[in-house]
């Protein structure tokens, strides 16, 4: 069996569709629907929503006067800016990316490269981030709930310890569905990528 | 002739590379039509840096498989029997022949998504030197791939 002159022989037949796509040409203005591009839409999705939280913050920044609380959302802010900054840049460079210039191997490991690193100034940063910003909350909820300033609230009896348990708790359920976020809109995608990177390795 | 004119033309002569390709990677009909979709928007939109170095079905073949690889696999292909790929193949051929044709598809099919582009570049006639710059990988790691294949696709095709 010569496999050259079988493969040769293949045709496929796909009922027209790769003609009717040709012949009326939408695919040249259409947005399309494969994994790269849901990717690209949720990294989009992504910065649109880190956008809505900031400005949330920025809000609340204008109605509190505690400086605890201020100083907490000054953070938080500065997280939002370097997310939506390297965001962005993720956003450019997988739009820059149309698989024609680079080898197989090198195009997944550019992909795989930057959503990694991503990932990992996150969570860097994100270790520093989630306490404050779950001690944040927890101040303005009180001085919110008991309608008093921040000074007079922080020293009831087992307010420090209510707060430290909050700090805890909120902190790891932020990781927690920081993790759960990534792994929805990109993580099952980027193992994919790296899987198909190992085959390729592997002799 | 204008840019799309010619992106066209290009693409209508070349596009059994589209057709065979997709048919080793597609799980159902819905999935081909999505990735008919992917390759040409990403070929129409890296086409302007296209510019005639290489041939034209070497650059397709390149942003094929870098859409094709980097897709998430919505399921995982039938690894026995034939599919409906296969079945709607080469229906012209003789009957013999079409049996042969949808065996080497099958067992090409059954193959890992890397270890089915290596084997369509080297049956469509590209050498390991090129195989290798198209996969990114080394000459030697090309070779050493390309022989596990044909063992692997040779035993398989015996138990078809």
């Amino acid at each position: 069996m010569n496999l050259e002159q079988l493969w040769h022989d293949i045709e496929g037949n796909d009922d027209g569709k790769l003609e009717g796509m040709l012949q009326q040409k939408f695919f040249l203005h259409s947005s399309h629907q494969r994994p790269l591009a849901k990717l690209k839409k949720n990294t989009v999705t992504s910065l649109w929503l880190g956008v809505a939280v900031t400005i949330l913050y920025l809000a609340l920044l204008g109605v509190t006067h505690e400086w605890l609380v201020r100083f907490a959302l000054v953070v938080l802010i500065g997280y939002n800016s370097f997310i939506l900054w390297s965001g962005y840049g993720l956003h450019k460079l997988l739009n820059a990316n149309h698989g024609d210039a680079l080898p197989v191997l090198s195009h997944l490991r550019q992909i795989a490269a930057a959503f990694a690193r991503w990932r990992k100034w996150q969570n860097q940063v994100a270790f520093f981030v989630y306490p404050v910003a779950a001690a944040g909350g927890f101040l303005f909820g009180i001085t919110l709930g008991a309608g008093l300033p921040l000074d007079e609230v922080l020293w009831r009896p087992g307010i420090v310890w209510w707060l430290l348990g909050s700090v805890l708790v909120m902190s790891a359920l932020g990781y927690l569905l920081g993790r759960w976020w990534y792994k929805l809109a990109f993580g099952r995608y980027a193992a994919q990528i790296e899987e198909t990177i190992r085959e390729l390795e592997e002799g | 002739m204008n840019n799309e004119a010619q992106f066209m033309e290009l693409i209508g002569q070349h596009r059994g590379i589209i057709l065979k390709l997709t048919g080793l990677y597609a799980t159902d009909a819905e999935d081909l039509a999505d990735m008919y979709q992917d390759i040409l928007m990403q070929a129409w939109k890296a086409f302007p840096s296209y510019r005639g170095e290489a041939k034209f079905s070497t650059w397709l073949y390149r942003v094929c498989l870098n859409t094709l690889l980097s897709a998430r696999r919505k399921k995982q292909l039938p690894v026995t029997g034939l599919d409906h790929h296969s079945e709607s193949l080469s229906a012209s051929a003789p009957a013999n022949r079409s049996e042969e044709i949808q065996r080497l598809h099958t067992a090409i099919r059954t193959l890992s998504p890397t270890d089915r582009a290596i084997i369509s570049l080297h049956l469509d006639g590209y050498d390991n030197g090129e195989i290798a710059t198209l996969m990114g990988i080394s000459n030697n790691n090309a070779g050493v791939k390309l022989h596990r294949i044909k063992n692997q696709l040779a035993s398989m095709l015996k138990n078809l």
